[in-house]
C-alpha cells in the first residue's frame, strides 16, 4: 500500500510539473512572447 | 546564486489580511484531513504537498485513488486537471527572465507556480528590478509552499475534529477567493465576458452535461469573449 502511495504521488507530481515545465520551456523558447 | 534580499523581500511579501495565502492554507487543511482519510501517513502526506502543490490535481489524485483508477488514468487526469498551470506559466515567465539570469532558476522555480503566488507576484512584480524578480518569485513561491506543507500537517493532525461538511467548507475557500480575485480584474471587455459568460454558461451546461459543463463553459464563454474583445479592438 505504501508503495503504490508513493508512486501514485510521483506520478501526481510529474503530471503536474509537465504543465509548468512546458510553460516555461514556451517562455523560454520565445514560442509565445506575451499572453 | 539567489540574492538572499529579494528571497526575503518577495518571502515576506505574503503577509497581509488580504494575502492569498490564507485561502490557500485553509484548502490545504481540508487536504490534510482528506489525505489522512484515504489512509495516507502523515510523511507521505507531507510528501504529496511537498512534491504537487497543487490543489485540484491533490483532489483529483485522491477521487482517482479511490474509485481505484490506474496510474495511467491518474497522469492524464491530473495533467488535464493541472493543464491550467500552462497559460499561467507562460503569462508569468517572461515579466521574470533575464539575461543575467540561469536558467535552472526558472526550471526549477515553475514549481511554484500556483494561483495564490501568481497572483502575489502580479500584484508586486512592477516593484522589482527586472533582474531581480525570478529571486523574489523564488522568495513568494518558497512562502506559498511552505505555507502549504505546514497547513497540510495541520489539516492530517486535526482531521478527527473536522467533519463532512468543514472538509468541503474549507476545501471551497480558495475557489471562493479566486472567484473574488477574478471579478476585481474586470478590467477589460475579454476578462469581463469571459467570467459573466461563465458563470451564466456552468450553470446552463451542467443541466445538459454534468461532467463536462465546465470544460464546455469555460471554453465557450472564452472564446465568445476572445471575438467580442477582437472585435472591440478594431
Amino acid at each position: 500500500m505504501t508503495g503504490n502511495i508513493i508512486i501514485v504521488i510521483i506520478v501526481t507530481s510529474l503530471a503536474t510539473y509537465l504543465s509548468r515545465f512546458l510553460g516555461v520551456l514556451s517562455a523560454d523558447k520565445g514560442i509565445i512572447k506575451n499572453f | 546564486m539567489i540574492d538572499i534580499r529579494y528571497f526575503l523581500k518577495g518571502f515576506k511579501s505574503i503577509k497581509g489580511v488580504g494575502s492569498p495565502a490564507i485561502a490557500l492554507g485553509a484548502s490545504f487543511v481540508a487536504i490534510g484531513a482528506l489525505l489522512k482519510n484515504l489512509g495516507f501517513s502523515i510523511q507521505e502526506s507531507i510528501f504529496s504537498t511537498f512534491l504537487t502543490y497543487a490543489l485540484p490535481g491533490s483532489l483529483v489524485m485522491a477521487e482517482s485513488m479511490l474509485i481505484g483508477a490506474s496510474l495511467i488514468n491518474i497522469f492524464i487526469a491530473v495533467w488535464l486537471v493541472n493543464a491550467r498551470l500552462y497559460p499561467m506559466t507562460v503569462a508569468l515567465m517572461p515579466l521574470l527572465m533575464h539575461e543575467n539570469q540561469p536558467r535552472w532558476k526558472y526550471y526549477l522555480s515553475c514549481h511554484f507556480i500556483a494561483v495564490s503566488s501568481w497572483l502575489i507576484m502580479k500584484d508586486n512584480y512592477e516593484i522589482i528590478e527586472k533582474e531581480n524578480r525570478i529571486d523574489f518569485w523564488i522568495g513568494i513561491g518558497t512562502a506559498t509552499w511552505f505555507v502549504a506543507i505546514f497547513s497540510t500537517i495541520i489539516g492530517y493532525v486535526i482531521s478527527d475534529f473536522l467533519n463532512k461538511d468543514i472538509l468541503i467548507g474549507l476545501a471551497i475557500v480558495n475557489p471562493i477567493y479566486f472567484i473574488c480575485m477574478m471579478i476585481g480584474a474586470m478590467k477589460t471587455i475579454q476578462i469581463s465576458f469571459s467570467i459573466i459568460l461563465g458563470i451564466i454558461l456552468g450553470p446552463v451546461f451542467y443541466f445538459l452535461s454534468p461532467e463536462w459543463s465546465i470544460l464546455f463553459g469555460g471554453f465557450i464563454a472564452g472564446t465568445i469573449a476572445f471575438f467580442i474583445g477582437e472585435r472591440n479592438d478594431r
